[in-house]
């Protein structure tokens, strides 16, 4: 890897990237370098970055999630209003499943059709979908208990959360 | 206050000019408003199931962004709402999820003793506890 010319960022041609793909993985995972890789002549490019760095990079823990939780006559609503989602259920616990079912299928939805909400108001909802879908699977629920926590302590932190 | 089944939900998003999308078996309905700004919201497959007020004020409020007045008319008119629309008022107290989870499984009230509790006084149930825990 040595080889290949470093610029502002790392910069890697297709051609190269294809045969060393291994080396430059362990690069920007263990080494913490992204790398950019472009082809027909600069024209397409994509960068390569490790989920943690890129959640650093972006400040993603800036964004919180803040479910809020509603009970009437033996149905508890789970509220995210920033996202216009809603965990539905009979108890805090199926209601809070429902809403990472639902945050789950926003979230693919949003991703496969990110060219159509780029264009739209949910546009900004993309770095707190994006924190959801780099937390591994088995860990999101907690993530929304830990966010409603912090997000209703009062915080220094101008902005914190995407409105 | 007077509630509507899901299939009177589903009516409404096809004669308020909702489109319907599906995805991994689910059912969603979304429409795009003038100022580019976009509504989602899903089908239930329970369709003569009717919700609870507080259910309905949080779908009108966060989903389909009418007010309880708008969303009858909807159905009886078959003409699509005006938006914007006055947000309808909480009628129910809400509660951050890490609360009622601490109240439900440290202190051990259930969501009906839950839902007699304001912001403020659950707030400080979870705080005491915690005090409480700490000293000990």
């Amino acid at each position: 890897m040595k080889a290949m010319e470093r610029q502002s960022l790392w910069d890697l041609d297709f051609a190269r990237a294809k045969t060393a793909l291994s080396e430059i993985m362990t690069e920007v995972v263990h080494g913490h370098h992204p790398a950019l890789i472009r082809r027909h002549h600069g024209k397409e490019s994509m960068l390569l970055v490790a989920p943690a760095d890129l959640e650093d990079l972006l400040d993603l823990d800036g964004y919180r999630f803040d479910p809020q939780v509603t009970m009437d006559k033996g149905e508890v609503t789970v509220a995210l209003r920033d996202l216009g989602l809603l965990g539905f259920g009979d108890s805090l616990e199926a209601a809070m499943d429902d809403l990472v079912t639902e945050l789950r299928l926003y979230t693919q939805r949003f991703f496969d059709r990110w060219t159509f909400y780029r264009e739209t108001d949910r546009r900004q909802h993309a770095p707190l979908l994006f924190r959801f879908a780099l937390t591994p699977p088995e860990r999101q629920l907690e993530l929304l208990y830990e966010d409603s926590r912090i997000s209703s302590q009062p915080s220094d932190r101008p902005a914190a959360a995407a409105r | 206050m007077k509630t509507p089944t899901w299939g009177e939900a589903e009516e409404f998003c096809r004669k308020d000019g909702w489109r319907e999308l599906r995805q991994s078996g689910h059912r969603f309905f979304q429409k795009v408003l003038a100022d580019g700004s976009v509504l989602e919201t899903h089908s239930s497959f329970s369709s003569n199931k009717t919700m609870s007020p507080g259910r309905f004020r949080a779908i009108l409020r966060d989903q389909l962004r009418v007010t309880e007045d708008q969303f009858w008319q909807v159905l009886q008119t078959g003409q699509p709402a005006q938006r914007p629309a006055p947000a309808p008022v909480a009628q129910q107290t809400e509660h951050p999820a890490w609360v009622v989870r601490v109240l439900k499984q440290e202190l051990h009230k259930t969501e009906e003793e839950i839902a007699q509790l304001g912001r403020d006084e659950a707030a400080q149930l979870v705080e005491a506890y915690w005090s409480r825990e700490r000293r000990s």
